[in-house]
C-alpha cells in the first residue's frame, strides 16, 4: 500500500508525494501554496489566484479571483486521478463546463515532463523557460489555463 | 407572532454574525445621528487614495491568503484598485466603463450593461467612502457602537446579492467617521476583510490614474 494512501486510511494528514516526473506546482509540505490563474476562452478570462494544501494524501484547491471571489472548490487523488469539485459559481455550473473544468484540473496535476509539448488527453501543456508558467490549452472547448508561481502570503486559521 | 420573531432574528442577526468583540446596538435617534455624520464626512471627500491589505479566510482549506495593493478614488465614480501582491491586477471604474488588466489580458466592459458590474462599482466606491448608508436600495443598514470604532452591518436585501454573501461589515473611526475596514461574510462561512492604511483624503490624483498604464 503506498504510504499516501496508508496515512489517508490512517487519517492523518499528510503532503503529496512529488513525482519528480510530473510537471505539477504542488506544495511540498501540509503548508498552502498560492498560484496566480487565468482561465481563457475566447475574449473572455477569469483570473485570479489557485490556492492548494495537501491533506490526507489528496490535494485540496480553491479557485477564486483578485477580489476572492470563489469559482470552486477542488479535491485531487494522485492516487486514482479522481477530481471532486464543490461549491462551483452558478456561471461555471453548468452540465458542459463541469467535465471540462475536472479534465483541466487533472492535467495540470498529471501533466509529465515528457508531455509537454503535445497533446495528451485532448491537452498540450507548454511549460514557461524560467519553468514558474505552466499553460494547457484544451481545444475542444477552446479554454486555456495558466497557472503561475506567486511570492503569496498564506496563513493558519485561527 | 411569525412576524415577531422574523423581527427579533433580523434584529440579532448582525449580533451573531460579528465575530466576538464589544459591540452595542444603538438607539435609532443615535443610529440617524451616526449615519448623517459618516454621510457628512463623506460628502467632503473629492479624492482618496490609500493602501490596503486583504484577508480571505477560507473554511475549505482552513487557512487563510493575503493580498496587499492600493486604491485611488475620485469623485463621482472614479476608482482604481490595484493588487500589487501576490500578482498583479488592476480593476479601474471611470465613469459608466470598467477596465480589468491582468498579466494576460485587459478587457473594458459597459458597466451600463451589466448589473454585476453596476453592483460591484456601487458597491466598491459606496463602502470606502461610507456613501453606502444613505437610504441604500441594495441593503438594510443596522448601526452598532464598538466602543473604539462605530459599526455598519448590511444585510442584503436583493436576491441576487443574497446569493453572493451575508453581509458587509465596515468599521468606521468615530474621530473622523472615515472608513477603517471592510468585512465580507458569504453564505459558506468564508469571510474576506479589507483594512486601509496610509489614507490621504483630498489630495491630487491624477487622471491617468484611472487609465490603465
Amino acid at each position: 500500500m503506498p504510504a499516501a494512501a496508508r496515512a489517508q486510511s490512517a487519517g492523518t494528514c499528510v503532503a503529496v508525494a512529488v513525482d519528480s516526473a510530473r510537471v505539477m506546482f504542488v506544495p511540498d509540505s501540509t503548508e498552502m501554496l498560492q498560484l496566480s490563474f487565468s482561465l481563457q476562452r475566447k475574449d473572455m478570462e477569469f483570473s485570479g489566484l489557485l490556492v492548494e494544501r495537501a491533506d490526507s494524501g489528496r490535494l485540496r484547491g480553491v479557485i477564486m479571483n483578485e477580489f476572492g471571489v470563489r469559482a470552486l472548490n477542488f479535491a485531487y487523488d494522485p492516487l486514482t486521478g479522481d477530481v471532486e469539485t464543490s461549491d462551483i459559481m452558478p456561471f461555471l455550473d453548468k452540465f458542459y463546463i463541469r467535465p471540462a473544468l475536472r479534465g483541466l484540473i487533472r492535467r495540470l496535476y498529471s501533466l509529465r515532463r515528457c508531455e509537454l509539448g503535445r497533446e495528451v488527453a485532448h491537452c498540450t501543456g507548454t511549460l514557461s523557460p524560467d519553468g514558474n508558467e505552466l499553460t494547457l490549452a484544451e481545444p475542444r472547448y477552446g479554454l486555456t489555463l495558466i497557472v503561475a508561481r506567486t511570492r503569496g502570503e498564506a496563513g493558519e486559521t485561527q | 407572532m411569525k412576524r415577531r420573531i422574523i423581527m427579533l432574528l433580523a434584529a440579532v442577526a448582525p449580533l451573531l454574525a460579528a465575530p466576538a468583540c464589544a459591540q452595542k446596538s444603538v438607539t435609532p435617534a443615535r443610529a440617524k445621528q451616526m449615519t448623517a455624520s459618516i454621510n457628512k464626512a463623506a460628502s467632503r471627500v473629492r479624492t482618496f487614495k490609500c493602501a490596503f491589505s486583504q484577508v480571505r479566510t477560507m473554511k475549505y482549506l482552513n487557512g487563510s491568503v493575503t493580498s496587499r495593493g492600493r486604491m485611488y478614488y475620485a469623485r463621482p465614480d472614479r476608482l482604481r484598485w490595484e493588487y500589487t501582491s501576490p500578482s498583479a491586477y488592476v480593476f479601474i471604474i471611470d465613469g459608466g466603463h470598467v477596465t480589468m488588466k491582468s498579466a494576460h489580458k485587459t478587457s473594458t466592459v459597459d458597466a451600463h450593461g451589466s448589473k454585476i458590474f453596476q453592483s460591484i462599482s456601487q458597491i466598491m466606491i459606496s463602502s470606502v467612502t461610507g456613501r453606502m448608508l444613505q437610504g441604500s436600495k441594495d441593503f438594510a443598514v443596522t448601526m452598532l457602537d464598538g466602543g473604539k470604532e462605530w459599526l455598519a452591518w448590511l444585510a442584503p436585501k436583493r436576491g441576487d446579492m443574497k446569493k453572493l454573501f451575508r453581509g458587509i461589515r465596515i468599521h468606521f473611526r468615530p474621530s473622523d467617521c472615515s472608513v477603517s475596514k471592510v468585512d465580507i461574510y458569504e453564505l459558506n462561512g468564508d469571510t474576506t476583510e479589507v483594512s486601509l492604511s496610509d489614507e490621504k483624503i483630498n489630495t491630487p490624483v491624477g487622471g491617468n490614474m484611472f487609465s490603465v498604464r
